[in-house]
């Protein structure tokens, strides 16, 4: 079965139906972390007090040069495809995958010293907030790596078959990863600075 | 929007993050006078100065994907 739009452009849409697609995910994702936003921002003017200083910067600082990283080597998976290098595909989309992992380790370190210290998410509101929305962006890592496990694995065989198709999975999946990582840049200084 | 746009955008999201920084490392140099906050204000404005670099070779190197 030929499914029509996915690499040429739909006409009513003037998009490919996944870029469409992964846009209208990406604006629910937006509706769901800006609900979670909100509330920080309305539990954080209703405090009497507010902590500072709880979390580790180093670790958040070292986090966010991960995932800037990996945006840098996931757009070069992208773009080494539509110059047709598969090998340095393959290299920067193993790379993504690998810091994706490194930031969930960072993140097993400063989750597992709150909790030996007993500060978890019932210790403080403040704490309820950062495990919710750290925990919530640290799922959306997981599916990205499981996404990227994929193309890197099975999904990888539709290259040969389809080339343009690949790529734009590839583009889609970048966006994904832009937005995951778009959230974190919000995320560390909300949490960690102010 | 292409992913060749939202990475433009998303670099320029990470500049701000870096003056961002540079500017609360800076005023907790100012507080406390430990010279590791100002080593970090100074990465980070290093840090922003080579994602600005980094972000107009991407620009011109990718015009035409």
């Amino acid at each position: 079965m030929n499914i029509p739009y996915t690499v040429e452009i739909r006409p009513d849409t003037g998009l490919a139906n996944g870029k469409l697609g992964i846009w209208l995910f990406l604006a629910s994702e937006v509706m769901l972390f800006g609900a979670l936003f909100s509330t920080y921002i309305i539990l954080r003017n209703g405090a009497a007090e507010w902590p500072h200083g709880e979390l580790s910067v180093p670790l958040g600082a070292i986090n966010t040069v991960i995932l800037i990283s990996s945006s840098v080597t996931m757009v070069m998976a992208w773009a080494s495809l539509k110059m047709n290098d598969w090998a340095k595909h393959r290299l920067y989309l193993i790379a993504t995958f690998v810091l994706a992992a490194l930031f969930l380790v960072n993140k097993y370190f400063e989750y597992s010293d709150h909790l030996a210290k007993g500060e978890g998410p019932w210790h403080s509101t403040f704490l309820a907030i950062y495990f919710t929305l750290t925990g919530l962006h640290g799922l959306h890592i997981v599916g990205g790596m499981i996404v990227m496990a994929y193309f890197i694995g099975p999904g990888a065989k539709l290259w040969r078959a389809n080339a343009d198709q690949f790529a734009n999975r590839i583009e889609y999946t970048g966006l994904y990863w832009h937005f995951v990582d778009l959230v974190w840049i919000f995320l560390f200084p909300v949490l960690y600075l102010l | 929007m292409s992913l060749r746009a939202f990475h433009l955008l998303f670099i320029a999201l990470s500049v701000i993050l870096t003056a961002f920084f540079a500017a609360w490392a800076g005023g907790q140099y100012w507080v406390f006078q430990d010279p590791t906050y100002a080593v970090a204000g100074v990465g980070s404005l290093a840090a922003g100065v080579g994602l600005v670099i980094y972000g107009a070779k991407f620009q011109r190197k990718t015009r035409h994907l």
